[in-house]
C-alpha cells in the first residue's frame, strides 16, 4: 500500500473523529425535534445519500456493460448494488430509531418507510437474479438489463407514490422551498459528515473492485493450471 | 400473473426462440408479446372485474375514472411483466424468480390503481383522479420506452 | 456475401470453448467444421449466426466483390439460414404454416404455392405439409421441414449443424441438393462428424 493512501486514510480517520465529536458535542439540537433526536440527521442523511449514489453507479455501470461488454463493468455494477443495499439498510435503521423517538414507534408503514423497503426489494431481487444464472456473460447481461429497468421505476417508488399519501417524514434536504433550513453549526457538521462518509464509501468501493479483480484472476489462473 | 410469466418460457424451452431471433426484428417480438399479454389481461379483466364488483356489491361512482385506471394500469402491468418474463425465461428458476423480480417493479402502478379505484368509488368526476392517471400514464411511457430500449440485450444477449 | 471470422473466441467464464479462430468463407464454397462431440462445433456455428455473442473477436459479413460496408450477423435479421438440432419449429402449426409465419415475421411473406414448393424441394408431400401439424411428423420429416426453413429467406450464408441427423438415404440426398442450391446463391458452413457430409466441404476447420 502506497504512502499516499496511508496518509489519505489517516486524514480520513481524523476527519471521521471530528465529525463524530461535532455531531454529538458541537452542534446544538435543532428546534421542533424532541430532545437530541435531530442529531441523527448527521448519520441518516449521508447513508441515504450514499445509497442513492451507489444505486446510480450500479445503473451507470450496467449501461456501460451493455455497451462495452467488459466484465469489469459488470463487477462494478454488482459491487455498487451490494454497497447500496448496505447503506440503504443503515438509512432504514437510523430512520427507524428517529421514528421511535419522534413518533413513539419504530415502524409505522409511513410512505417513506414503505418506499425504502421496496428499494431494498428491488436490489435484493437484482442480487437474487445474479445468483440464479450460472453462465457469467448471461448473468451480466440479464442483471444489467434488470438493473436499468428497475432504476427507471425508482423515481416512482421514491417520489411519485409517497407524494400521493401524507408522510410524517421531515422535509428532505432538497425540499420544495429550495432552501436548506439549518442553523450554521448544524450545517457545518452536516456537510462535513456527508463528505467524510462519501470518502469512506469511495474507499470501500475501491476495495470491492480490487477483491472482484483478484477473485477473477484467481479463477483464470486455476483454469489455466487445469488446462496444463 | 402466472400466465404472463410464461410468455417467453415456451419459446425458450421449445427451441422456437432461435428461429424467431434469426427472422424477426427484436422490437417486433417484444411488441407481439406485449400485445398478446395485454389481450390476455383484457379478457381476464372483462370477466373478473364485473364478477368481483357484483360479488362484493362494490359501487363505482366514477365509471370513466375506473375504466381509465384499468386501462393505463393494465398497460404498465403488461409491459413490465412481459419484460421480466423475457429475463426469467433465460434462467433456471423461472416461476419463483418472476415474482421476486416483478413485484417491486409492479408496486407503483398497483398502488396508484388502488388509490384511483378508491377515488372512483366515491367521486363521479374524472378529474378527481387526475394525479393517479398522470402517474399511471408516466409509468406506462417510461416502462414501454425502457423495455424497447433494453429488450434486444435480453433477447439476443 | 463473404463471411469473415476474426480471432473468434468463446469462453464460459474462465474456460475457453474454442478459439482464437480466423477464417473466411467465400460465396459458392462449403466450409466444413469438424471435431469430436463437445469440441464446440455447435457453439461456433451459433456464434457465426449471431445467436451467441463472441467473448472476443468478431464475425463480419462483407460484399465478396470487396468494398461496401462490413456488417455483423446481429445488425439485421433474415439474412442467415440455420438448421441445427437445437432448432425447433412450432409443433402446433403445420409445416406450411411454419414457413409462412417465419417469412411473414421476417417481413418477406411467401404465398401458399411458394411454401408448398419449398416443402416439395425437401421431399415432403405438400398435402401432408398443409394438413398435419409439425408435432405429429416423424423426426426425419421434421428435419426436412427444418431444412426448408433454413433456406426459406434465400440466405447469404447457410449454416447446417449436423444436417443429416435422423435422415435416411433419400434424406441425405436432400441435404446434398440443399447444399448445391445454396452454393449457387451464397456460402455454406457445415458442421458435422459424418465423413459423407464433410466430403461436401471444400475447406474447413477442425476443432
Amino acid at each position: 500500500m502506497g504512502v499516499l493512501s496511508r496518509v489519505a486514510q489517516g486524514i480520513l480517520a481524523l476527519a471521521m473523529l471530528a465529525v463524530i465529536w461535532g455531531s454529538f458535542l458541537y452542534a446544538k439540537p435543532a428546534a421542533n425535534f424532541i430532545g437530541e433526536s435531530s442529531r441523527i440527521v448527521f448519520y441518516h442523511v449521508p447513508m441515504a445519500w450514499i445509497a442513492s449514489l451507489a444505486f446510480l453507479l450500479a445503473a451507470g455501470y450496467s449501461a456501460l456493460y451493455l455497451k462495452r461488454r467488459r466484465v469489469e463493468d459488470d463487477e462494478a455494477a454488482a459491487g455498487a448494488a451490494r454497497l447500496g443495499i448496505l447503506f440503504c439498510l443503515l438509512a432504514t435503521v437510523t430512520g427507524s430509531i428517529f421514528a421511535r423517538v419522534m413518533w413513539n414507534s419504530y415502524w409505522n408503514w409511513d410512505p417513506r418507510e414503505t418506499s425504502i423497503v421496496l428499494l431494498l426489494l428491488v436490489y435484493g431481487a437484482y442480487l437474487g437474479l445474479r445468483g440464479a444464472v450460472e453462465d457469467p456473460e448471461r448473468k451480466a447481461t440479464l442483471s444489467a438489463a434488470y438493473a436499468l429497468i428497475a432504476f427507471v421505476t425508482v423515481p416512482f417508488l421514491m417520489f411519485a407514490v409517497p407524494r400521493m399519501y401524507a408522510s410524517l417524514h421531515p422535509d428532505t434536504v432538497i425540499n420544495s422551498s429550495g432552501k436548506i433550513q439549518m442553523s450554521s453549526d448544524i450545517k457545518l457538521v452536516f456537510f462535513s459528515s456527508l463528505a467524510v462518509f462519501t470518502a469512506v464509501f469511495a474507499w470501500m468501493y475501491a476495495l470491492d473492485r480490487k477483491v472482484s479483480r483478484i477473485v477473477r484472476e484467481a479463477a483464470l489462473a486455476e483454469e489455466g493450471a487445469v488446462a496444463r | 400473473m402466472t400466465g404472463l410469466s410464461r410468455s417467453f418460457v415456451s419459446e425458450e424451452e421449445g427451441g422456437t426462440a432461435a428461429p424467431l431471433r434469426l427472422t424477426a426484428p427484436p422490437a417486433a417480438v417484444l411488441l407481439g408479446k406485449v400485445l398478446s399479454n395485454l389481450v390476455l389481461l383484457g379478457v381476464v379483466s372483462a370477466f373478473v372485474v364485473p364478477l368481483f364488483l357484483a360479488l362484493m356489491s362494490f359501487e363505482i361512482a366514477g365509471v370513466p375514472l375506473f375504466l381509465a385506471v384499468l386501462l393505463f394500469g393494465g398497460i404498465g402491468l403488461g409491459a413490465a411483466s412481459t419484460f421480466v418474463a423475457a429475463i426469467v425465461a433465460k434462467t433456471a428458476a423461472k416461476g419463483a424468480l418472476f415474482a421476486v423480480l416483478a413485484t417491486p417493479l409492479l408496486l407503483p402502478p398497483l398502488v396508484a390503481a388502488v388509490t384511483g379505484t378508491r377515488i372512483a368509488a366515491t367521486d363521479p368526476a374524472l378529474s378527481a383522479g387526475a394525479d393517479v392517471i398522470r402517474l399511471l400514464v408516466a409509468y406506462d411511457g417510461v416502462m414501454l420506452t425502457a423495455a424497447f430500449l433494453l429488450f434486444d440485450a435480453v433477447w439476443r444477449e | 456475401m463473404r463471411l469473415v471470422a476474426d480471432r473468434l473466441v468463446r469462453a464460459y467464464g474462465p474456460r475457453r470453448i474454442f478459439g482464437p479462430l480466423s477464417f473466411r468463407v467465400e460465396p459458392g464454397t462449403v466450409f466444413g467444421v469438424s471435431g469430436q462431440n463437445g469440441s464446440g462445433k455447435t457453439t461456433l456455428v451459433k456464434v457465426l449466426t449471431g445467436l451467441v455473442r463472441p467473448s472476443s473477436g468478431g464475425v463480419y459479413l462483407e460484399p465478396a466483390s470487396g468494398g461496401g460496408p462490413r456488417t455483423t450477423p446481429r445488425d439485421g435479421t433474415g439474412r442467415l439460414g440455420w438448421c441445427a438440432p437445437d432448432l425447433a419449429l412450432y409443433g402446433e402449426l403445420t409445416p406450411a404454416e411454419n414457413l409462412e409465419f417465419f417469412a411473414r415475421v421476417a417481413g418477406r411473406p411467401v404465398a401458399a404455392p411458394e411454401a408448398d414448393r419449398r416443402l416439395a424441394e425437401v421431399g415432403l408431400d405438400p398435402v401432408r405439409g398443409r394438413t398435419v401439424r409439425t408435432r405429429f411428423l416423424s423426426t426425419g420429416q421434421r428435419q426436412r421441414v427444418k431444412l426448408a426453413f433454413s433456406t426459406l429467406l434465400d440466405p447469404a450464408v447457410l449454416f447446417l449443424d449436423e444436417p443429416g441427423s435422423n435422415l435416411d438415404d433419400a434424406g441425405r440426398a436432400v441435404v446434398e441438393a440443399v447444399v448445391a442450391r445454396q452454393k449457387a446463391r451464397g456460402a455454406v458452413v457445415l458442421a458435422s462428424n459424418d465423413p459423407r457430409e464433410l466430403a461436401l466441404a471444400t475447406e474447413g476447420v477442425s476443432l
